[in-house]
């Protein structure tokens, strides 16, 4: 504290000597700070020269009464804990700063493993029980045809932009290493280079990459337009060739093997089922040396069996995007929002509410139209809420589930619908 | 806060919706308290509290300030009423002896000064012919108990100053001091300009900033006392006062310059307080004496052992 000059001290005492008093009526206001403003001015400038009053004032605190009452019931000095007041107070703080981080890292840490499994095992849940509409064969190839070319475009500039630098030699001393080994393949670098929507489409042609897909080809299957799916596997082969050209140029006779063994896939269910199959056992031919490839991408963690080339450039930079359009579609971004697609679901719903947590999604819309995906907007499913006999049937306005099981759900006549076992039984509550 | 004749005030009509709608806020009619009496006590509180000719306004807004409660009470006791005097022992009788015990600092003076107020209040004392009852004064701008531990604590410092003038002279003669006279406050020349630099500088300060300074400096107040007065938190009160400190140091060394003074002139007559060297002297003075009546003692006692 500033050392106050004495000669104020003695100055502040001869200030004022007032014969007047205010009554015990206003000093006991006073205490207790039921003056009006003016009146409480007057008082304090009476106070600041009346030390009687001021003793006054000191005594009649309510507050000090009722401690020296404690005081005198325990009349041993009370002695105040190191760990209180400001400490206590600061301690606490710390403590949830500390818990609310933890809980925070725990969490993204959950989010991105549960993420990362469900990315791994998505496509072939998918492709076995995921039901394929009925599309004419050529707009089918069209379709696969440009999903695979996005899917190759998205690989290439993984391979190029997200890899690290030391990757990025790596690959590259891979493909010359390629190169010397097979001219014809340097051939058709050289042609890619020089042209690339004609390397674009020689990368879409399935024939180029390697026997797999070139038999693939020779019998083209009817692929679903969510060609992401079935192209995962020609992806990932893709990819690993990209990464490791000069393993899968040792072993051709084994892929081709593969490709013998696959069946033709004539019915698109087939041509689905047979791709994560094929996957598989192109993953347990550790001692084709292919295995070292998926090994290596494994490794880095964003390459299951099965996983495409777009999940891998979502997987790798950000969790892909979701919206609704102005039109009430569902879209999606791969890339940072760059790009959107629209997702199939739900013939002419327009949705207007939308909740994501984690990998699940929950999007609903006009008359209670109400879909859930588990697994990243893969597979979806229809949820229709009743409870006691009454159907979730008004538009839905909002969406919120806090984590998996806990969910909200409110409509536009002010109908809330709640979850506690992630979708299976709801309450409604009605305002 | 002087007291001004009582003005007659003829009651208004809204006034009057006013006061009736509080007499039965009050409860005054349980207590034994008529209506008659309820308004009269309404009338003098204004009276003596708002100017002459306060509008309608100002009196609705005073009235509504009133703990017409407890002042109900209060009256209804001073009229003697025994319904009121059993709800205000019920009250406030264990209370006034805790006010009294924290005021007094010890049982059975606290103990007197509480009876001795209830003797006050109940009025024993008659003036011209009357009971003079201390609860009549009671106006209701704060709490009853407000107002009882202010009285109390009122009570206690009048007798306290009382006591401390008759000193026992049996007390005085075991301390060796013999009809002393009381030491006179020798008083020191200072500086008239500094004197006048300093009142400039404390004038110019609020009335709430004046009151901390006077309190921690003058009164010995500790900060959580004077933050519970102010209404404000300690560390608000920490703060002001170094601020304050500060600010008055400044302000005193510009008045002294205005007043002809140069800085290094007025940064001394600041700091070098004459009264600090008198204190020196004063300290030195006693320790030299009692260093020296050591000496003279064991030069006795080693007389002693030597015959």
């Amino acid at each position: 504290m500033e050392q106050l000059p004495k000669i104020v001290a003695q100055r502040l005492q001869a200030v004022s000597r007032a014969e007047t008093h205010p009554d015990a009526n206003l000093l006991a206001a006073f205490t207790e700070k039921s003056l009006l403003p003016l009146e409480q001015t007057q008082i304090l400038e009476h106070l600041a020269g009346c030390a009687e009053c001021r003793e006054l004032v000191a005594h009649a605190q309510p507050e000090q009464v009722l401690q020296q009452v404690a005081g005198a019931a325990a009349p041993l000095p009370v002695r105040r804990s190191w760990f209180s007041g400001a400490k206590l107070r600061w301690a606490a703080l710390a403590a949830c700063v500390v818990v609310v981080g933890a809980a925070v890292i725990s969490r993204t840490r959950f989010t991105q493993n549960a993420s990362m499994a469900r990315f791994e095992s998505a496509p072939a849940v998918v492709a076995e029980t995921q039901p394929l509409p009925n599309r004419a064969p050529t707009e089918e190839r069209k379709s696969n045809t440009d999903n695979e070319s996005e899917s190759n475009h998205v690989r290439l500039k993984m391979s190029v932009g997200t890899k690290s630098d030391g990757d990025e030699v790596s690959a590259a001393q891979e493909l010359q290493a390629a190169d010397s080994l097979s001219p014809l393949r340097a051939k058709q670098r050289q042609t890619e280079r020089r042209s690339p929507e004609l390397a674009e489409k020689n990368n879409n042609a399935p024939a180029v990459t390697n026997g797999i897909i070139m038999g693939r080809t020779a019998s083209p299957p009817a692929v679903p337009p969510q060609s992401t799916v079935t192209a995962q596997p020609e992806d990932a082969k893709s990819t690993k060739k990209e990464f490791s050209a000069d393993k899968a140029m040792k072993a051709p006779a084994a892929t081709n093997e593969v490709a013998q063994a696959q069946p033709p896939p004539s019915p698109p269910a087939a041509a689905a089922k047979s791709a994560p199959v094929l996957a598989d056992r192109q993953l347990q031919k550790g001692e084709s040396g292919d295995l070292g490839a998926f090994n290596y991408n494994a490794k880095d963690g964003y390459l299951g069996v099965g996983a495409s080339a777009g999940t891998l450039a979502g997987f790798r930079g950000a969790n892909p995007r979701w919206q609704l359009s102005a039109e009430g579609k569902l879209i999606k971004s791969n890339d940072a929002g760059k790009s959107w697609q629209t997702v199939p679901v739900g013939d002419k719903v327009v949705f207007r509410a939308l909740c994501v947590t984690g990998s699940e999604l929950w999007v609903g819309g006009a008359q209670g139209n109400l879909f859930y995906s588990s697994d990243a907007g893969q597979q979806w499913q229809q949820v229709k809420p009743t409870s006691a006999g009454q159907t979730l049937t008004a538009d839905i306005a909002t969406i919120e589930f806090k984590d998996s099981k806990h969910g909200k759900v409110t409509t536009a006549d002010h109908q809330t619908w709640t979850t506690n076992d992630g979708g299976h039984d709801w309450e409604i509550e009605t305002r | 806060m002087t007291q001004r004749p009582q003005p007659v005030v003829e009651i208004s009509e809204g006034i009057a919706s006013v006061t009736v709608s509080l007499y039965e806020r009050s409860g005054g009619a349980k207590l034994g308290l008529d209506q008659k009496r309820f308004c009269a006590v309404l009338e003098e509180i204004a009276a003596k509290y708002l100017p002459e000719g306060a509008s309608t306004f100002d009196r609705q807004e005073l009235y509504s300030s009133l703990k017409v409660e407890d002042l109900a009470l209060a009256h209804a006791c001073a009229e003697g009423s025994e319904r009121a005097w059993e709800a205000f022992m019920l009250r406030f009788r264990e209370k006034l002896y805790d006010i009294a015990g924290y005021i007094a600092k010890e049982s059975s003076a606290a103990r007197e000064l509480a009876d001795s107020l209830y003797a006050d209040l109940y009025g024993t004392t008659t003036r011209e012919g009357k009971r003079v009852c201390k609860l009549s004064s009671y106006t209701g701008r704060g709490s009853l108990e407000g107002w009882l531990r202010t009285v109390l604590s009122q009570e206690y410092v009048n007798r306290y100053r009382k006591q401390k003038r008759l000193v026992s002279l049996d007390e005085e003669s075991e301390e060796g001091e013999q009809f002393a006279a009381p030491e006179k406050e020798e008083t020191v020349a200072v500086d008239p300009r500094v004197e006048a630099a300093t009142d400039d500088a404390l004038t110019a300060l609020p009335a709430e900033d004046r009151f901390a300074l006077a309190s921690y400096y003058l009164d010995g107040r500790t900060l959580a006392e004077i933050a519970k007065m102010v209404g404000v938190h300690e560390s608000t009160i920490s703060r002001k006062l170094d601020k304050l400190a500060k600010f008055l140091r400044k302000q005193i060394l510009a008045g002294l310059g205005r007043r002809g003074m140069d800085r290094r002139q007025a940064q001394e007559a600041l700091d070098v307080d004459v009264r600090d060297l008198k204190i020196a002297v004063r300290t030195r003075l006693a320790q030299e004496t009692r260093v020296q009546t050591f000496p003279d003692k064991k030069a006795e006692a080693s007389t002693g052992d030597g015959v």
